[in-house]
């Protein structure tokens, strides 16, 4: 049921390895519920090996390199895995059935996440942030929830995880990836029966800010009023 | 040949599974599967720790790694940093050996796949970036099989080869500012004065080579 997908400038940013870590963490999420998306990325990373494997090169070998990889490996020869460590010092509930980079990153789980309610049926968590300094959130929108129209000032993302929201341009359901530009007006709502939660992105290192919490703001500003 | 079935199995069985094959290291029928020699020599080395298979692989690809170190656009590249990328990478291909799959990918997108997330990292080191999710997080190589797993288009070196050979020199150049030289799309077409839409077109007309190029 997923509709919206990133493009191939995106996929092939992702496939070299220029994306920033928070904008893979998207793209990513989105392979977890788009076949035809990680079979994209997956030609276009053959493409960047094909380049890889033809680069013209003296074949200057390297004795000295070679010798130190081999004592590295003579000394950990066991070729062995380090199991990933288990979290169990909280049991995991809220939304459980998400995608493997989203749990590795809150192995917490989505309920034990600090929530904070920034409008009547609107929580966010902050995450912390990756490599880079674009702000890394979930958003949680109650059932029945509509927001007023806003608009965007930088380039966000955000990456439908579980329940849908839409908006005039359509229906967004679990892996969607929609991706904002300033000054594109929205007013989302949710549907009545579910919860929504989305991960969202945005370029401005600005606190709270987002697809979901930007909105709010004329929101709450009037209800200060009153 | 190993479809679905779990690395740790074949490791413990010490490379049955593995050589008993129809396509095992030692039997590859052309018209089974195009030979993808260094494809076969990682699958022995996880089956065997072979140190000399081992020291035939780091020799063909170690120029390639070093070559790709040294061509990152970024002022922290350097002769040093090239040579610790394919020590880092080489250890990599040792350790994880046991998760390749021939049936579902090349040697070289492989070693490409490892060489770029080393790349990540190296450089997440050297600008002092702490992140809780590592390259290997956000950019999966070891992924346990699963069937409907995606799959390389190309088996053969030749293939591949042919390919390259095909395609219009602007192409390629683009190809090797996003992929080796680890431009964004908006920098290559900042500094070669492209429209950043013909920087696209050119990528997806080269994949369009390549998928068309490639038997089904
Ligand atoms: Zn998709």
């Amino acid at each position: 049921m997923t509709n919206f997908h990133p493009d191939t400038k995106w996929l092939s940013e992702y496939a070299a390895g220029t994306l920033s870590d928070s904008q893979a963490l998207c793209v990513s999420t989105h392979f977890a519920y788009c076949q035809k998306c990680k079979q994209e990325a997956s030609e276009l990373t053959q493409l960047g090996a094909m380049v890889f494997n033809t680069q013209t090169n003296d074949n200057e070998s390297a004795p000295d390199l070679l010798q130190n990889v081999l004592s590295h490996i003579n000394k950990d020869p066991g070729q062995a895995d380090v199991a990933p460590p288990q979290n169990n010092s909280q049991p995991v509930t809220g939304h459980t059935d998400l995608p493997t980079v989203i749990k590795t990153l809150i192995p917490e789980g989505t309920d034990n996440l600090s929530w904070k309610k920034i409008g009547p049926q609107i929580s966010i968590a902050k995450l912390s942030n990756l490599g880079d300094t674009r702000s890394v959130a979930l958003h949680k929108l109650q059932p029945g929830s509509t927001v007023s129209d806003h608009d965007h000032h930088g380039l966000e993302i955000t990456v439908v995880l579980d329940g849908s929201f839409s908006d005039q341009d359509g229906k967004y359901f679990p892996g969607d990836f929609l991706v904002r530009k300033a000054g594109e007006v929205h007013s989302p709502c949710t549907s009545n029966d579910e919860e929504c939660l989305c991960l969202t992105v945005c370029d401005a290192p600005v606190k709270f800010t987002g697809f979901f919490t930007r909105l709010l703001n004329p929101l709450v500003a009037y209800q200060h009023k009153h | 040949m190993t479809l679905g079935v779990n690395p740790d199995e074949n490791q413990s069985e010490f490379g049955t599974a593995r050589t008993q094959t129809p396509s095992g290291y030692s039997m590859h029928p052309d018209h089974e599967k195009p030979f993808d020699e260094w494809a076969e020599t990682i699958e022995h080395i996880a089956v065997n720790q072979d140190r000399e298979a081992f020291t035939r692989l780091f020799n063909h690809f170690c120029p390639k790694i070093k070559a790709y170190g040294m061509a990152l656009k970024s002022h922290h590249t350097s002769p040093e940093m090239a040579d610790e990328l394919v020590q880092d990478v080489m250890i990599k291909v040792w350790q994880k050996a046991k998760y390749f799959n021939s049936d579902k990918a090349r040697a070289s997108t492989w070693i490409f796949a490892i060489a770029r997330n080393c790349r990540i990292d190296y450089l997440r080191k050297l600008k002092r970036i702490s992140s809780p999710l590592t390259a290997d997080d956000l950019w999966p190589v070891f992924e346990e099989p699963d069937p409907v797993s995606v799959m390389d288009l190309a088996r053969s070196s030749a293939q591949i080869e042919q390919v390259v050979n095909t395609l219009p020199a602007e192409q390629i150049t683009v190809l090797r500012e996003v992929y080796i030289e680890g431009k964004t799309h908006a920098e290559v077409a900042k500094q070669t004065g492209l429209p950043l839409g013909t920087v696209k077109s050119r990528l997806r007309l080269a994949m369009d080579r390549l998928r068309s190029a490639l038997p089904a």
